[in-house]
């Protein structure tokens, strides 16, 4: 009878250690998920201030090329020049 | 005694087991929905993932577009730059074309006495072929356009910045039977009036090359004097070494495009053209591809240029 019990026991705190571990693993998974979760929302953000900058500076540099697109062939024009007194050095 | 014992045990048993049973499905159910929680976590890694990279290439771009953004902010200033390396290189370059040591060819046009209304077709006429100039510029003609009372002409003292082409020294008045070489004061005056109209009328330019009205030679015995006071005031001068003749009485076309061919023979060339004269209008197309089909370089004059006397 004795050794059943003791058998029994083994088995029931094997089965608790394992329980232990579910449930140590259990919390770990949820607070790595809470915080992943968290993070996503961290770099879904920043990517939409992202975008928005990205938006803007975007709708500035075409404006300003525009605004500047003279000043650009003069600058290429020159740019030009360059090379071909380079290459005749 | 023994028998209550047993019955005790087994009452134990008995609770054990009840309590292991109950176990076991708490454990198979905390096993599953671990298994179930790793897979979520997993995907979700995989979102954060995702999104971060997306955030990098996001900032990577802004980046990009921020460069972008400066270097137009810059551009006036890249550009200044890029001209002073590229007269420099054109120094280098002129040094072994005069030493013989270089088979290049360049060729400066010039042209004297604007602005002018006609001025804007020359500078057009220029752009289509992306040739950079010079233009002696006198004031001679007063605020309105000589060939065209109606319109002024100052606006185009900035045109000429605007598209990049050198503005030279052709004095204020232009009075060869005026006075102009009657002293040397009369001409360096008249340089410096001429220097002052230019840098008004373009917020600043200023020039420092001069052309003789009728050439150097026209100045007789104040020649050195003049030479002499310029090169104080950091001025040099230039003459010619080509022309098409439309200074002087050009009757035809033929004529233009003839007298323009029969002087290009040198390895660096000044061509003198004047903004007004309708041959040399028709004459530049065919002038410029002329040029550049016998190989010259065709470049605006700049002060350190080795066609610029300073003595
Ligand atoms: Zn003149």
């Amino acid at each position: 009878m004795k050794k059943i019990i003791v058998i029994i026991t083994i088995i029931l705190i094997l089965t608790s250690t394992v329980l232990t571990l579910n449930i140590v693993n259990y919390c770990i998974l949820t607070n790595n998920i809470e915080s992943t979760k968290e993070s996503i929302k961290q770099v879904n953000k920043k990517d939409t201030d992202n975008q928005e900058n990205y938006n803007k500076l975007e709708k500035e540099y075409e404006d300003l090329k525009k605004e500047k697109d003279n000043d650009l062939k003069e600058y290429e024009t020159w740019e030009n020049l360059l090379k071909v007194i380079k290459e005749k050095l | 005694m023994g028998k209550s014992l047993k019955s005790n045990q087994r009452k134990i048993i008995v609770i054990l087991i009840v309590i292991l049973v109950l176990l076991i499905p708490i454990n198979i159910y905390l096993y599953l929905n671990n298994i179930s929680l790793k897979k979520e976590y997993q995907s979700l890694n995989k979102d954060y993932q995702t999104n971060t990279k997306d955030f990098k290439n996001e900032s990577n771009k802004i980046d990009e577009i921020k460069d972008k953004l400066d270097k137009l902010n810059n551009l006036s200033n890249d550009t200044k730059k890029i001209k002073e390396e590229l007269f420099k290189d054109i120094k280098i370059l002129e040094d072994s074309i005069l030493n013989n040591k270089s088979n290049s060819k360049i060729a400066y046009l010039t042209f004297d006495d604007g602005p002018y209304y006609s001025t804007y077709k020359f500078l057009d006429v220029l752009d289509q072929y992306n040739v950079k100039a010079t233009f002696f510029t006198t004031s001679i003609n007063g605020t309105n356009c000589f060939d065209d009372n109606t319109k002024n002409c100052m606006a185009l003292y900035k045109e000429y910045v605007k598209r990049g082409h050198t503005i030279a020294n052709h004095t204020y008045t232009h009075g060869i039977f005026k006075g102009l070489y009657s002293s040397i004061d009369n001409f360096i005056n008249a340089v410096k009036k001429q220097e002052e109209k230019v840098k008004t009328e373009t917020d600043g330019y200023i020039t420092n090359i001069v052309r003789f009205p009728g050439g150097s030679v026209t100045a007789g015995r104040l020649k050195s004097g003049i030479i002499k006071e310029l090169q104080k005031l950091n001025y040099g001068y230039v003459d010619w070494t080509a022309e098409d003749g439309d200074g002087g009485n050009l009757t035809s076309r033929t004529a233009a495009w003839n007298n323009f061919t029969s002087t290009i023979n040198e390895k660096i060339e000044v061509v003198l053209f004047h903004d007004f004269n309708k041959y040399t209008l028709e004459i530049l197309p065919d002038a410029i591809k002329y040029l550049e089909d016998k190989g010259y370089i065709l470049l605006p004059l700049f002060y350190e240029s080795n066609m610029i006397k300073k003595s």
